[in-house]
């Protein structure tokens, strides 16, 4: 009995247009949409440092050491980075133009001793060429202070001035993964969260207060738990495969490398699947007006999804930095997180935490919607 | 007037998705508009990028460097000890870089042994990241100077402290300002707007469309006394009034929470908002005539708004998106509404009005006739064919 309503439900679950829709169809549009508009950013880092294009006016007659620095911030670093693009200009006005027409962010512009920079807006650029300034004139000071004070330590400060005396380093977390990622892993949280409906769908079969076929199947000499489970099997078979199609699409179509083995990206999203599933069976148990049936778990998916970054990227980690506990109990948040440490730490303490949770979440709805739904009576239908 | 009434009546059912959109366009809306918006300022000033320290330290040379950092950048609380939490923060934008202070820092700078004396997080190799890198290091490599020169701890730090509150004077000039170096509040909350009202519209106006096709509703205004017209004029004024409703209610909403700010384009972003509700009520209408399942309506309405908000600049800046795509976009509706935006936000006052401006709107409401027209050619097909 249990295989014959399984394949009975895949069956009616595959032929309602709406579910193909929203679990089959939504997602790839979506993802498309996301590859289209941003896809090249996860590539390219839109952040990334970019050479800043600056002119030089000197009115000396000759070079000066400010000129040298300059020219040794165009050089690249080890580190891959061109600091500075300098350009010469000839006088003020022909350096005012070129930034008037974008095509510097700023100029130098030395008369005598002093060393002027000219911007046109304020931001990073413009603060990072006014700190070249300052770092220029800080090391004239410094070089003053010890002539002054410590005359006989003048050669060894000349020589530590010049010399990159690595003092920082970046610490390394292996892999970084792209802020653009979790458009797409939010998106794959919010796909394994549609599931609901399907649960909801599915109830509205068993249920004899909510539908003919309800009636039908109460008074059946069918085990109720039985076909309970073939059911919700069926419907997380569904969306597990739907989840499947999104996760290839993403990684073998649109060409954006998760960062999670394939096998273990499925295993996460089914277990998405699941509390989509079990979370749809408690608003089904618990709101008997069939009305409701797509309308809050269409909410819930949907608003679970927002607060886990599909809307905005930053949301999720705001979050996170104000009220971390919002995101242990917000499903989409769990599948997004639990994705993201994978692909970026690997198997950590807080993404078995998050499946723990996710698991326990399962069980949970399920219960509820157990004792919610067992020995119903009806006075009248 | 009961078909008024009616169609008023069937939108009942919508008001927790009205709340949901209206929620997240106040809420959401107002705090990315916040975070993107700047000023159009004549006068030179520093960007600080905001630094979490964790200090392991509690050595004079580290609270030496910690006091640096208050004093010049946004020094934020981490407010937490994972370096993973602190990777994800800074790379998701909570705060730009982190400092982390080990517990051998000051006895390696006083060793002479340096190197690697401090470690950092940050989102990449941005541009943030190597300012704030180049200012710690400057000030490390000034005390570490001055400690090889012969300095004592205390000395070192003093120096090193007053030289920096010194280089603050050097300030670059601005030149020139010009309305396009600056992003209003307005704009931002304008830009969201496309997202929030057109759900909010397909919503509410699919939900009263679908109401007015539902077989029962219909044969009872049919056997009633009111004329064809009448009936249709009633129907077209009610859904225009919702759709001014809930336009209004925006409008008023983003006024209400950007009233520090100066608001002197405010007619300009109202007109192009009523160009976007004639889109947003075509779209429903047109979604309506698809199907009247109310699922597929939602996950329609849900597809193609969300779509075009990732495609045509809403929820991701146009400068960070490709030329083919931008070209690709100028067949959405969205893409002219956020490029109104955009042109108003960067014209001045005097100039909006113009070709350029009416350009922008006629392109909008003629995606609105589009709309409208697809829908009437589908409803014909299917009353048509019997479908």
């Amino acid at each position: 009995m249990f295989v014959r309503i399984f394949l009975y439900k895949i069956k009616e679950l595959t032929r309602m247009r709406s579910i193909v829709g929203w679990n089959f169809l939504f997602p790839l549009v979506l993802a498309t949409a996301f590859y289209v508009g941003f896809g090249n950013l996860i590539k390219e880092d839109p952040d990334t440092f970019k050479t800043i294009d600056v002119g030089y006016v000197n009115t000396n007659s000759q070079d000066s050491p400010f000129s040298e620095l300059l020219e040794e911030l165009s050089k690249e670093t080890d580190e891959h980075i061109q600091v500075l693009n300098v350009q010469s200009f000839k006088d003020e006005k022909s350096a005012s133009k070129a930034m008037d027409d974008k095509k510097i962010s700023g100029f130098y512009l030395e008369n005598g001793d002093k060393i002027n920079t000219v911007i046109k807006e304020n931001g990073l650029a413009s603060t990072t060429l006014n700190q070249i300034v300052r770092a220029y004139e800080n090391a004239k000071f410094q070089l003053e202070e010890i002539t002054t004070n410590h005359p006989e330590k003048i050669e060894q400060a000349i020589k530590l001035q010049s010399k990159d005396l690595n003092l920082m380093k970046e610490h390394n977390f292996g892999n970084n993964t792209s802020r653009y990622l979790q458009y797409f892993f939010a998106l794959i949280a919010m796909s394994s969260l549609f599931s609901s409906w399907i649960s909801t769908s599915m109830l509205n079969g068993i249920c004899a207060n909510i539908s003919e076929g309800g009636k039908r199947f109460e008074c059946a000499p069918a085990n109720k738990l039985v076909a309970v489970a073939a059911g919700t099997l069926a419907g997380m078979l569904i969306q597990s495969v739907s989840n499947a199609i999104v996760v290839i699409y993403i990684q073998y179509v649109l060409n954006i490398n998760i960062g999670i083995p394939l096998g273990e990206t499925i295993l996460i999203t089914t277990i998405g699947s699941g509390i989509g599933i079990a979370a749809g069976t408690l608003i089904g148990s618990l709101l008997p007006n069939p009305k409701y049936h797509v309308v809050v778990p269409l909410l819930f998916s949907m608003t679970c999804s927002f607060f886990s970054g599909l809307m905005w990227d930053q949301i999720k980690q705001l979050i996170q930095y104000k009220c971390p506990i919002i995101n242990k109990i917000n499903p989409a948040a769990l599948i997004t997180d639990s994705l993201f440490i994978r692909a970026t730490y690997g198997r950590t303490d807080t993404y078995i935490q998050n499946i723990i949770i996710m698991l326990s979440m399962i069980v949970g709805c399920l219960f509820i919607s157990s004792i919610c739904l067992r020995r119903r009576k009806y006075v009248s239908l | 007037m009961s078909v008024f009434k009616a169609v008023f009546k069937s939108i009942k059912s919508t008001f927790g998705n009205l709340i949901l959109y209206f929620a997240i366009f106040t809420f959401f809306g107002n705090l990315s508009a916040k975070t993107i918006a700047t000023t159009n300022e004549t006068m030179f000033k520093e960007s600080k990028v905001s630094v979490a320290i964790i200090n392991n330290d509690e050595s004079a040379l580290s609270n030496g460097l910690v006091d640096y950092l208050k004093e010049t950048q946004k020094v934020v609380n981490p407010r937490t000890d994972s370096l993973e939490d602190i990777n994800e923060n800074t790379r998701f934008g909570i705060y730009n870089y982190a400092v982390i202070i080990p517990e051998d820092f000051s006895e390696k700078l006083s060793n002479g042994d340096a190197e690697n004396a401090l470690e950092y997080i940050s989102a990449g190799a941005s541009t943030s990241e190597y300012l704030l890198t180049q200012k710690i290091d400057d000030y490390l490599k000034d005390v570490v100077i001055y400690l090889e020169c012969g300095y004592s701890e205390q000395e070192a730090i003093d120096l090193t402290n007053k030289q920096m509150i010194k280089l603050e004077e050097t300030k670059a000039l601005v030149q020139s300002s010009t309305e396009e170096d600056h992003f209003s509040f307005f704009s931002g909350m304008y830009t969201f707007n496309a997202y929030s009202l057109m759900m909010i519209l397909c919503t509410c106006i699919s939900s009263a469309l679908l109401f007015m096709k539902n077989p029962d509703v219909k044969n009872r205004i049919s056997v009633s006394g009111m004329s064809f017209q009448k009936r249709n004029t009633a129907i077209i004024t009610s859904v225009l009034l919702l759709g001014i409703i809930l336009t209004l209610l925006c409008i008023v909403a983003v006024h209400i929470l950007g009233f520090n700010y100066s608001s002197d384009k405010s007619i300009y972003y109202i007109i192009n908002t009523f160009a976007l509700m004639l889109i947003g009520i075509g779209m429903a209408y047109f979604i309506t005539s698809i199907t009247s399942s109310e699922n597929i309506i939602a996950m329609l309405s849900n597809m193609l708004t969300l779509s075009m908000c990732f495609l045509c600049g809403v929820f991701v800046s146009t400068d960070l998106m490709s030329a083919s795509v931008l070209k690709a976009a100028q067949f959405l509706p969205l893409y002219w509404y956020v490029s109104a935006v955009h042109y108003i936000n960067d014209t001045p006052l005097g100039q909006i009005w113009g070709t350029t401006f009416a350009t922008k709107i006629s392109i909008e409401i003629l995606f609105a006739l589009i709309f409208f027209a697809l829908g009437m050619i589908i409803s014909r097909k299917k009353e048509q064919y019997a479908v």
